[in-house]
């Protein structure tokens, strides 16, 4: 068991609505079975209706870690949202920071309103790319006319891209004990599809 | 016709100014445009800078010279009563819509025969008392209701809101009866370069009105007094008698109308328009009698119902007395007089006339 | 299964902070459990009322946080434990209760466990409650990791039972919601049987009373000065040493290590905050003669240390106290390791920077033109959007300018874009109804504009019926719009008197809003707001009435009701939509402001979100061309 840098700092960020909290939550349920100090820290509440939200998923193998990444430490950035992971990216971003990112945009009340224009995705993912080290770019699936769930899509992405050095059992054992046994199946199934997206 | 307004306009040129009519010509052609009662506003603006709305409404811009010749395909020749092929007296025959008709039922006993003919798939009516002071406007898609929406009610109500409305269901040709603020407003809208229903409208019959009430400030006046819940009927019986009879379930109370004026809405000071001059037909009470109408016909299609309905024993005409006729022009002639001075008035400059448009010759006569 | 209820000591699992706390309280065999909904403190009673079966423990959603309070303290008075949850707003409410039963004392452990908001990211203030724990003369705690979180709230309860006082736990957003290792300890076996006395009355004893809680608080002092919650990490006799509580603890370990300090600057954690265990502090600040004081918002630690210095002047010789007061960090918003470390370096002289300062202006430039703040909105499918156009349009229609008091809850976000901007005050539970009563009857000094208060169906019962009753009694003009979704929303859809079950999901009588309204006198209709027509209308016909009257706009919260049934599909007929044009003008996207529609600019059509849309369907109502068509209608 080893980390490549202590504190490692992950950032989950996306819309309220798009289940931050269970992505982080799965993680660091998986961290803490392999043994790391795992600190989460999230903003709801408010941000639950629609605002942007964000969860730190802090990595230790030495101490609790506080509850917020430090501007620019983040190594690694789940987008669910693209605009929100160039947002967290300003903030937390280094040219090293490595990012998972779905390319379908949730737009915000002034886009939906057309008060403000939502720019480009290839424009926005070109800014990912030029501000980190590495962007994934995971598409959404739809299958069958049912959605998979972004959150465990990514968080499969997440697992087989090898970036943090947690066992797939893990992760598997945490998505079983955190996601109810009705949607259990679906949330397998994304996390699968998400896995097999990244891993080589 | 001025090009290039929207709902801001509206609410700045016309609400704000206390010149809305409330006939409803705005309403139910898009969500931003609301009526309660008799009450219309711009709930929001629309950014739309050429709309509709403005284009239809009866107190933007109006040219009253242009609308003429669209209509009756040459200008006025008479500067009070209008173009017109014909003045009589008339009363519907059959003596049930005479009694629940106002005056001589012409109207009622015309809708439902245009109706049963065919010659109108459907008519908006309004119907005066709903368990409410506040007329009601309605589709009326069978003959045998028409008869349910007659008497008058004296207050203002957004008529050409259902007539919106029905105009994005109903490929049906259609007919309506009006004020002539809503019967303004159907020709405006007949006339708009914006796309819109309005052509299928194919009988405009159109009332005789010296003013309307504001719903608001009456209904405050009633409320103390009676139930206004309760109201069957209101009546200004032809002068001298200068009083409004309301007659509910509860009995009959009489009102001067010089304590009523005040709630008279503030637009009706500036008409121009006492007798529907731009309808098809025009109907009104005969001074001094009780069961007959006024029946002016304005159009050949107007004309050709009229004569078809006396061919099939619908109603009945007389020509009207002299005096009665020319009783009907000073009236009429007054309100114009009135509303020109009224509108001067308000605008502090002569050539400044609000929302009309007038050829110089029938300002130079009005004047 | 809840992670609160595993019984398996030694083993570390992921806890947040209130589950943590939930779990303190369980593993010290709490028996009585209360709380008002209110971020961010809801999950400790909602985390207890799922094993309350299990343990044998009560829990109930109060009907606000006085009540919640006196409940627990009834408990408490017959020797149970009792443990009472609020957000920061919640302790004023329940703070005339808590200014008398600190003299009248406790005897079961009653904790109170005060959860604030530093930068009020879902209140309408961020105030520190640690005041009020020096104003009642109660012991405070200040938990600074989630493991001590859960090991903090068991002690409380030990020393709250052997003062006979309450205790105080004072947890902020980033301990109560976030997540981080807990170590479970040992479940208890023990079970309490009630018994009870009475309590010393108030009266011509009171100044004895309040003598007798000083002696407690100093009895809590001398157990501070030994606490597991107070340490020092550092170098021995650093002369630089940053003071701090809570959260700071934290940001002031990584602020040190960040700029490679860990050789010179000590940290001096207390973790009980109130009294101050002065012999201890006293001890460790003995070498240093610089301070470095960091807490969140007010400075509550800083003004006692500082007095403390003062006292012990002597001792201690002249020490330099940086913080709030000399400006280096802020007393107000949300701490942060950056904060700390930015302080840190002013008063060191050294340089600091997360990341390279190119890179990050590069950044900024970036991503500047896109962001537009990405304001909270209603969810998609929420009753209160079309409730506040419902008053928008009323309001427009009748024309005497009249405005909107608001309140707290989920349509607080109506003085935003998401509700047209209608709501002109936010304050506290309650205020939107008592401003309104005061509007209401300005009359006399020639005020006639139309006032409409707003208020949630928890809010209702929470706080607003006094201000009915204020509003009938003094008839004033006012129109008070319940905004009843059936259930406490904002904070995750809380049962309440209304809602017909309990904390425990067990039926519960209902307590009628509009029985409560007609017995006031005022009179009361009631309407689904997504029929909105006509709902513009009666709330427009009602403005018209004088005196007080009742609104009530009743429909479900659309994010409980996708829970629990299959929602509808909806769609736009594109054939249909007019878009831009005269008529529309994309009033459902750009006016209606659902999240669940989209402008398509390349087909100039509406489009709905088929990830967003939740099927509620008022959009179909609304629109005026009825392009869009719910699926199976």
């Amino acid at each position: 068991m080893t980390l490549e840098k202590d504190p490692l700092n992950l950032i989950i960020t996306g819309v309220g609505g798009q289940g931050n909290v269970l992505a982080s939550q799965i993680v660091a349920t998986a961290g803490i079975k392999d043994g790391f100090y795992v600190t989460v820290g999230e903003t709801y509440g408010a941000s639950q209706r629609g605002g942007g939200v964000l969860s730190h998923v802090r990595f230790s193998l030495q101490t609790q870690c506080g509850p917020l990444t430090p501007e620019g430490q983040a190594d690694i950035v789940i987008g669910m949202e693209p605009m929100e992971a160039l947002r967290v990216i300003a903030d937390f971003g280094n040219p090293e920071t490595r990012v998972i990112v779905s390319p379908r945009p949730i737009y915000p009340i002034w886009v939906l309103s057309g008060q403000a224009t939502y720019p480009p995705i290839e424009d926005v993912l070109g800014g990912l790319r030029e501000l980190t080290g590495e962007v994934r770019v995971i598409e959404p699936s739809v299958d069958g006319g049912t959605p998979l769930p972004t959150n465990v899509l990514m968080v499969g992405a997440l697992a087989g891209s090898g970036m943090l050095p947690i066992s797939l059992s893990s992760f598997e054992e945490a998505l079983k004990e955190i996601i109810a046994p009705k949607s259990l199946e679906l949330n397998l199934e994304a996390f699968k599809k998400g896995l097999e997206a990244t891993a080589t | 016709m001025e090009a290039g307004k929207g709902s801001t306009d509206l609410e700045k040129e016309v609400l704000n100014a206390g010149l809305c009519t409330s006939c409803g010509a705005c309403v139910g052609i898009c969500p931003y445009i609301k009526v309660v009662k008799d009450r219309v506003a711009v709930i929001e603006p629309c950014g739309i800078t050429d709309g509709k709305c403005y284009d239809f409404c009866p107190r933007t811009l109006t040219d009253i010279s242009e609308l003429d010749r669209r209509i009756f395909g040459q200008e006025r020749s008479d500067s009070s009563l209008g173009p017109y092929i014909s003045i009589e007296m008339a009363q519907a025959k059959d003596s049930k819509t005479r009694n629940r008709g106002q005056y001589g039922g012409v109207v009622s006993a015309l809708t439902a025969y245009a109706m049963s003919k065919g010659e109108i798939g459907a008519t908006v009516l309004t119907k005066p008392f709903n368990e409410s002071l506040m007329p009601t406007s309605v589709l009326v898609e069978d003959s045998s209701q028409v008869l349910s929406c007659a008497g008058s009610n004296y207050i203002a109500s957004a008529t050409l809101a259902r007539l919106n409305e029905a105009m994005k269901q109903q490929t049906v040709s259609l007919g309506i009866v009006g004020m002539p603020c809503q019967i303004l407003a159907l020709r405006k809208m007949q006339a708009s370069k914006h796309e819109n229903g309005s052509k299928e409208v194919k009988l405009a019959i159109g009332l005789f009105c010296t003013w309307a009430l504001s719903y608001k400030s009456f209904h405050e006046f009633l409320k103390g007094k009676i139930n206004p819940s309760q109201i069957k009927r209101l009546d200004i019986p032809p002068p001298p008698a200068n009083k409004l009879v309301v007659v509910t379930e509860a009995g009959t109370l009489e009102f001067p109308l010089d304590e009523i004026r005040e709630f008279v809405k503030p637009t009706c000071g500036i008409c121009f328009d006492m007798t529907s001059e731009f309808a098809d037909l025009s109907v009104g009470m005969v001074e001094g009698v009780d069961d007959w109408n006024t029946l002016i016909v304005r159009t050949p299609e107007g004309k050709m119902i009229i004569d078809k309905a006396k061919e099939d024993g619908i109603i009945e005409t007389k020509p009207l007395p002299e005096a009665n006729l020319s009783h009907l022009r000073e009236a009429s002639l007054l309100k114009k007089k009135r509303a020109l001075d009224e509108i001067v008035k308000r605008t502090g400059d002569k050539n400044n006339l609000l929302y009309l448009r007038l050829s110089d010759a029938e300002l130079r006569k009005l004047r | 299964m809840s992670v609160i209820k595993i019984d398996r000591p030694g083993q570390s699992v992921l806890m947040m902070g209130n589950e943590a706390i939930a779990r303190g309280a369980i593993e010290a065999g709490v028996d009585f459990s209360s709380a008002y909904p209110g971020t961010p403190s809801s999950e400790i009673l909602e985390s207890l009322a799922r094993v309350a079966e299990h343990f044998g423990l009560y829990a109930e959603w109060s009907v606000n946080e006085m009540v919640s309070l006196e409940a627990a303290a009834a408990a408490s008075l017959t020797g149970l434990r009792a443990i009472v949850a609020m957000k920061q707003n919640g302790v004023n409410v329940c703070s005339d209760f808590l200014m008398t039963v600190n003299l009248s004392g406790t005897k079961g452990g009653l904790v109170i466990v005060a959860c604030d908001d530093p930068s009020a990211i879902s209140s309408p203030n961020e105030q520190d409650s640690r005041n009020f724990a020096k104003f009642a003369d109660l012991p405070l705690l200040e938990p600074a990791t989630f493991n001590e979180a859960r090991e903090m709230t068991k002690y409380a309860f030990e020393l709250s039972e052997r003062l006979g006082l309450p205790c105080i736990i004072r947890s902020v957003t980033r301990i109560s919601h976030s997540r981080g290792n807990v170590e479970l300890g040992e479940l208890p076996e023990r079970k309490r049987s009630p018994s009870f006395e009475g309590v010393s009355i108030a009266g011509a004893f009171v100044a004895l009373q309040h003598a007798a809680l000083h002696q407690k608080l100093e009895q809590a002092r001398e157990d501070f000065e030994n606490s597991k919650f107070n340490w020092y990490v550092g170098p021995e006799g650093a002369k630089f040493i940053i003071v701090t509580s809570g959260t700071g603890w934290f940001y002031s370990r990584e602020a040190v290590a960040a700029l490679g300090l860990d050789s010179e600057v000590g940290i001096l954690k207390i973790g009980t905050t109130w009294p101050l265990p002065e012999k201890f502090i006293i001890d460790h600040l003995k070498p240093a003669n610089e301070l470095l004081i960091v807490e969140e918002v007010d400075d509550f630690l800083e003004q006692n240390i500082k007095v403390l210095l003062a006292e012990q002047a002597k001792t201690l010789g002249p020490i330099e106290v940086y913080g709030a007061k000399s400006g280096h960090l802020p007393a107000c918003g949300e701490m942060n390791q950056d904060k700390v470390a930015k302080a840190l370096a002013t008063i060191k002289g050294v340089e600091y920077s997360g990341r390279d300062e190119a890179y990050a202006q590069r950044a900024r430039e970036l991503v500047q033109p896109y962001l537009s703040p990405r304001i909270p909105t209603f969810c998609a499918g929420c009753p209160h959007r079309a409730s506040m156009w419902a008053i928008k349009s009323a309001l427009k229609l009748d024309g005497r300018d009249g405005f909107v008091t608001g309140d707290i809850g989920c349509y607080s976000m109506g003085a935003g874009p998401a509700g047209y901007f209608q709501l002109k005050t936010i304050h506290c539970m309650g205020s939107g109804i008592g401003l309104a009563t005061g509007f209401g009857k300005l009359g006399q000094f020639d005020f006639n504009r139309p006032v409409v208060a707003v208020c949630g169906d928890s809010t209702f019962y929470h706080a607003a019926i006094p201000g009915l009753i204020n509003a009938r009694f003094n008839n004033s003009n006012v129109l008070m719009v319940v905004l009843d979704n059936a259930g406490t929303a904002m904070t995750g859809f809380q049962p309440h008197p209304g809602s017909g079950i309990d904390a425990l999901g067990e039926p519960a009588p209902v307590v009628d809003i509009e029985g409560i309204c007609r017995a006031i006198g005022v009179p009361v209709k009631v309407r689904d707001p997504f029929e909105l027509d006509e709902a513009i209308e009666e709330l427009y016909d009602l403005l018209q009435e004088d005196g007080p009257k009742v609104m009530v706009f009743r429909r479900r919260c659309h994010l409980a009701e996708t829970k629990e049934r299959p929602q509808k599909k909806v769609f736009v007929d594109p054939d249909k939509c007019i878009g831009d044009e005269c008529g529309c003008a994309r009033f459902c996207s750009r006016v209606f402001n659902c999240p669940g529609i989209i402008w398509d600019p390349t087909t100039k059509k509406a489009r709905i979100d088929e990830i967003v849309c939740t099927g509620c369907g008022v959009c179909a109502y609304l629109c005026p061309q009825g392009a869009i068509v719910i699926e199976g209608n």
